[in-house]
């Protein structure tokens, strides 16, 4: 292994509401970097995957995104960027 | 996993052993802890309450081209780990002996699957995930783990389920979560699947034992025709060109056996990982 700077990746969770519902990124990514999680839970359930903020989108395995960016063309609400740090590679 | 067979496994392999899915197991602890460890180990169950562990530590460290820190992370989490597995890979005809020892069994959805790829396991057709053992009958214990729904299945319908994933494309994992009991069986993939992912990709050695067999092709049967490739998730099996035949590294095999259910020729075979000198300390 030799060492790699990953792109930033911006999640605007003002925008991105319904990640789970939406699923585009989530199903696009080549490398599956991304993960979604539920943020509450009610007598056992999970909650309506379409009502805003009850699911939250993460970035677990920022270490695999290439900075490709087909997540950021496939989200409806513009809310991922994804950004080479400068230099890009040490 | 050779502290599981030494002290579990009554002379042989522990997963094989029937009083390991006894409600006993389920209660023997280490002093002082809980039932599983949590070393970062549900990665995929929840990044959000995980943001401050030691794994999401060490792949920011590692996006970051910190490789010193990096290894430093991981080596501590596998030293932590060491004598708490958390899953071990098993072939579909040893997890066939287990559905017969096993009960209850109950499908359920995978929480990794769910993770990733956002897929919304609903019914037993999608269901790739199984509870094992007497613990299934508290499940509504853990409604973060199982999100409400679980199916309850005959050994029958379990073993039929079983093969459904095999010839899919899934390889078997029987999951201990750091416990010295069967907790589950899990149908997975890369990159789905966590334990798959962090052994793989990260080096977590505990996450995901290698089997107790390592495959092998028989030349004299293989004729090259490629039913096994892209069977393998752990980057073992390839196509030799110059022989024109199935190559596995020897290595690199968990001994998932995937390449062998394909096989339509039998030109591939378990051996046994304990037996090859090489091999046998490589898990």
């Amino acid at each position: 292994m030799y060492p790699v700077i990953a792109p930033r990746i911006k999640i605007d969770q003002q925008r991105c509401t319904t990640p789970f519902a939406c699923k585009r990124c989530l199903q696009i990514c080549p490398t599956a970097v991304f993960s979604v999680h539920e943020t509450k839970m009610v007598r056992m359930e999970e909650t309506d995957k379409h009502e805003p903020g009850n699911y939250r989108l993460v970035v677990v395995y920022r270490d695999k995104c290439s900075a490709c960016n087909r997540c950021v063309d496939a989200c409806p609400e513009g809310a991922l960027t994804v950004e080479m740090p400068t230099g890009g590679q040490l | 996993m050779c502290r599981m067979c030494d002290s579990l496994g009554g002379g042989g392999t522990w997963y094989l052993n029937p009083k390991n899915y006894s409600n006993r197991m389920y209660k023997l602890r280490e002093p002082g802890k809980g039932p599983t460890t949590q070393l970062g180990n549900s990665a995929n169950a929840g990044a959000s309450e995980n943001a401050g562990s030691a794994f999401a530590r060490a792949v920011e460290a590692k996006a970051n081209g910190e490789l010193e820190t990096f290894n430093g992370i991981i080596a501590e989490m596998n030293k932590r780990a060491l004598m708490r597995p958390g899953a071990q890979v098993v072939p579909l005809h040893e997890v066939m002996d287990v559905l017969d020892m096993g009960m209850p069994v109950a499908a359920m959805m995978c929480i990794c699957r769910k993770g990733t790829r956002a897929c919304e396991e609903c019914s037993l057709s999608e269901y790739s995930c199984m509870g094992l053992g007497t613990g299934m009958l508290k499940w509504e214990r853990w409604p973060e783990r199982y999100r409400g729904g679980v199916e309850f299945l005959s050994t029958k319908q379990a073993k039929e389920w079983v093969e459904y994933w095999d010839t899919k494309g899934m390889m078997h994992m029987l999951m201990q979560e750091g416990g010295d009991f069967v907790g589950g069986l899990c149908n997975c993939d890369y990159p789905d699947c966590g334990p798959i992912r962090q052994r793989i990709d990260y080096g977590l050695y505990a996450q995901l034992v290698k089997g107790e067999y390592v495959c092998f092709v028989d030349w004299d049967k293989c004729n090259g025709c490629g039913d096994c490739l892209g069977r393998c998730h752990y980057n073992a099996l390839k196509f030799e060109a110059t022989m024109e035949k199935a190559h596995i590294d020897q290595f690199e095999c968990f001994g998932c056996g995937l390449c062998e259910t394909a096989c339509p020729r039998d030109a591939i075979s378990y051996l046994d990982r304990k037996k090859i000198p090489g091999l046998a300390k490589v898990w």
